[in-house]
């Protein structure tokens, strides 16, 4: 008992998430499996980039819808 | 190359042409395609942006280092999820269903379907997964699966272990929603 307040409880940290290594649910003990971020990445386009003629022969729009 | 063009390669060296500038990469103002002068009409950059959404731990009776084996072994269990961002209550579980259609055949979903349903509707209740929220899926037998919001359960209890494991394969399936993460929670 000594042994275990003297020693802190042993933690997972991820970008200053602590997660406990152990924990009870419904009574029972469970133990850290593993832990992870969940990460999205987007694109983004800030400025379409395009060359256009400037003195086209077939001027107009540049997509046909 | 005729004598005009040879000229006005003359001119355009002798007068560099402007040049649009983007994360240090020079775009020219002009150009030549075909005989044809055409003008940089824009530029821009195509940034990749990692964001976090969320940090996510799994508990376990007893380690283990293979998906059959967590999805086999008996007992509670826990999904810790710590909100990093605010997530909408609508996208939350859309990413939910994503992750369960990706990993099940389309009857199984359809099977799984009013249970993703009810935790849709719990999740619906919160309005926002806010962050800094911590979200627990349990799996508490013979009750069922249990959400928690900082500690306290919501709802009623989602009946069937099926629906569990349903769960348990959004992040550890043969398709998880990300590839490192399912390492991870397989104990790296």
């Amino acid at each position: 008992m000594l042994l275990l307040l003297a020693l802190p409880v042993q933690a997972a940290e991820l970008e200053g998430v602590t997660l406990e290594d152990r924990i009870r649910v419904d009574g029972q003990e469970l133990l850290l499996n593993g832990i992870k971020l969940r990460t999205r990445v987007i694109f983004k386009v800030y400025v379409a980039g395009a060359l256009l003629g400037q003195n086209a022969e077939h001027g107009g729009p540049l997509y046909e819808r | 190359m005729n004598a005009r063009t040879w000229l006005l390669m003359l001119v355009l060296a002798a007068f560099p042409a402007a040049a649009a500038e983007v994360a240090g990469v020079k775009i020219d103002d002009k150009t030549r395609v075909a005989n044809a002068e055409l003008a940089l009409n824009g530029a821009g950059l195509r940034k990749r942006v990692f964001f976090q959404v969320y940090a996510i731990g799994l508990y376990l009776p007893q380690k283990s280092s293979t998906p059959a084996a967590i999805l086999e072994q008996p007992g509670p269990k826990r999904i810790a999820i710590h909100m990093l961002r605010d997530v909408s209550a609508d996208d939350f579980t859309a990413a939910l269903a994503d992750g369960i259609r990706a990993n099940h055949s389309e009857a199984e979903a359809r099977a799984l379907e009013p249970r993703v349903k009810e935790l849709a509707a719990i999740m619906a209740e919160l309005k926002e997964a806010k962050k800094g929220m911590a979200i627990a899926l349990d799996w508490q037998p013979p009750g069922g699966t249990v959400m928690l919001v900082n500690g306290a359960a919501r709802g009623k209890p989602i009946q069937g272990e099926d629906f569990y494991r349903a769960l348990l394969r959004i992040w550890i399936g043969d398709k998880p929603v990300q590839d490192d993460l399912k390492k991870a929670l397989l104990g790296g």
